[in-house]
């Protein structure tokens, strides 16, 4: 019985991983960039948050839309006045850019609001939930009932909308996607913007449950072990791999100690990875001669 | 700079070109691309561009398709400078092209391969990214009802539209490119290569299409080709690329006789010659 509650708690965490992962996925689908300032992008849709949550007289979800906002316009000017410029630099630039976008965000953050814990105002209702016999905790249940949500629907958009599809053409060869006229620029920045939403959500739901500091960012370490273990070309994948993650680490944890949490899973990332090298879901990339 | 003298063989219609590539030069770091290549091409003719490898003739179609920005010189469609505009603008005017190598989308079927080279056309907007609106479904079923009935018969892929584009033989793989590029209704259809590797029988049936698609479309074709029955057979104009420029334009009888010409293959390759005067 333990076993089957901390498994739900575990996986319910996973939820959140699926949805960063799911971010930085479509980033690198279409531009071949790997975001290292995804944790960061999170942290700040928190901070956001509770920002505008202080506004007096302002309502929860109004203060949650400007949140989105705000990450939104980040987001772009960061892949406009950075990203784009990068453009045909070797993958490395990218990788070093985005990594220090990342700590610039979050020392930004850490002097404006300080490093001292702060706690969000209460969104998602506490009241535990019983899955049959077993008591899970109200806020792990709604976090995780929201990330899939976003994270399911942002795969239907991806996968049935007309804008989708041009994101999918842009994925999978941008030269062609932009002779028959998709505009390539916007699909990107459309990836960004994806991005923003997808972070501030998760950032919000794992600040409700455990607060907010500009360490909240080093979640995202994590996510690049999801995104490797679910395949990064899969946008199914990672969020069952996101799943499986915030499983491995409660169950290490509980049952190993805390400080196998941060070795098990890393662990099993790398053994899969040794057998499936382009992940779990990933397809193989065929290179074309 | 003055662009370099070019032998312009045969007549000149004397109404406006449907695109005039005037004095581009392209350098990268100091390699001269292209250096001062003047062509014109009227509406409703089939253009070859012919040339040694590495004489610029797909770099001459990447800047009339907006890859490449050349330091030099202006590109009119329709009278119209396009050089400021980005690729996916130059295609919403009406300039379609395929690609040396096949550039399908897999995971897709044939029929949404087709459909996406018709993206442009369908207007919606971003967010509401048009899964649900009526409008929007009605446009993407007249799309469907126009493909299977005048783009993919002619190019025989009726039979084919609800596989996976993966598996295909190469021939079919070729058509459906060319289909894609037909979706979006172009004006100007650029093809690289159209022929290359296939045998003589897909040749002379892409040669048909080819010919077929400028006669009920009214598109006007300009194509690289290395395959001289294709282009000596169905071109109206050939222009001669070497080394970055133009060295002879005129009718497929005229450049074949033409000492430019010969000696731009001369130089490199005698096989070529040889299929020059074939």
């Amino acid at each position: 019985m333990m076993f089957l509650e901390y498994s739900l708690i575990g996986i319910a965490a996973g939820g959140i991983y699926g949805l960063l992962a799911l971010g930085f996925v479509f980033i690198f689908m279409a531009s071949g960039v790997f975001n290292f300032a995804t944790g960061q992008m999170m942290m700040l849709g928190a901070y956001f948050f509770l920002a505008f949550s202080k506004i007096p007289g302002l309502p929860w979800w109004a203060a949650f839309a400007l949140a989105i906002l705000g990450s939104i316009v980040v987001a772009i000017i960061l892949e406009w006045v950075v990203i784009r410029r990068l453009i045909g630099q070797p993958v490395i630039s990218a990788v070093m850019v985005t990594m220090g976008l990342g700590w610039m965000l979050q020392g930004t953050a850490s002097l404006i609001w300080g490093q001292v814990p702060q706690q969000l105002p209460d969104v998602l209702p506490r009241a535990p939930i019983f899955i049959g016999e077993i008591l899970v905790p109200g806020r792990s249940v709604w976090g995780f009932v929201i990330a899939i949500a976003v994270a399911l629907a942002s795969v239907v958009y991806f996968r049935y909308s007309r804008t989708g599809v041009a994101l999918r053409a842009t994925a999978s060869d941008q030269i062609t996607a932009y002779s028959m006229g998709i505009n390539v620029p916007a699909s990107i920045r459309l990836t960004w913007i994806m991005a923003a939403i997808s972070t501030t959500f998760a950032g919000v739901i794992a600040g409700s449950i455990n607060g907010v500091t500009p360490e909240l960012s080093n979640v995202a370490i994590s996510v690049i072990a999801v995104v490797l273990l679910g395949g990064v070309n899969s946008v199914g994948g990672v969020i069952i791999a996101g799943l499986m993650m915030g499983w491995l680490e409660t169950i290490s944890g509980v049952y190993l100690g805390g400080h196998w949490r941060e070795v098990i899973p890393y662990l099993a990332v790398l053994l899969v990875l040794l057998v499936r090298p382009s992940g779990l879901f990933g397809s193989k990339l065929v290179e074309r001669i | 700079m003055v662009s370099p003298a070019v032998d312009r063989l045969g007549a000149q219609s004397p109404s406006q070109p449907l695109l005039e590539v005037a004095d581009v030069t392209l350098t990268f770091g100091g390699l001269h691309a292209l250096s001062g290549v003047s062509v014109e091409f009227e509406e409703g003719t089939i253009n070859a561009i012919i040339g040694p490898n590495g004489a610029g003739k797909t770099t001459l179609l990447n800047v009339i398709s907006g890859f490449y920005l050349p330091q030099q010189g202006q590109i009119r469609f329709q009278g119209r400078d396009i050089l400021s505009m980005p690729p996916s603008a130059r295609a919403t005017l009406g300039i379609a092209r395929t690609f040396q190598n096949i550039s399908l989308y897999r995971g897709m079927s044939v029929l949404e391969n087709i459909k996406l080279g018709a993206h442009t056309t369908l207007r919606t907007n971003v967010l509401a990214g048009g899964f649900f609106s009526r409008a929007t479904r009605r446009q993407e079923a007249a799309l469907t009802q126009r493909i299977k009935e005048e783009i993919a018969p002619p190019l025989r892929l009726n039979e084919y539209l609800d596989d996976p584009v993966e598996g295909l033989a190469y021939g079919i793989q070729k058509r459906i490119e060319l289909a894609r590029a037909l979706a979006l209704s172009p004006k100007l259809l650029l093809l690289d290569e159209p022929v290359a590797g296939m045998n003589s029988s897909e040749t002379e049936e892409m040669a048909k299409l080819i010919q077929r698609v400028r006669a009920e479309w009214d598109v006007t074709i300009i194509m690289i080709e290395h395959d001289m029955s294709l282009v000596m057979g169905i071109s109206d104009r050939v222009a001669v690329l070497s080394l970055g420029q133009t060295v002879c334009e005129g009718t497929p009888a005229q450049v074949q006789t033409h000492p430019k010409a010969i000696e731009a293959y001369l130089g490199v390759d005698d096989d070529a010659v040889t299929e020059v005067h074939a």
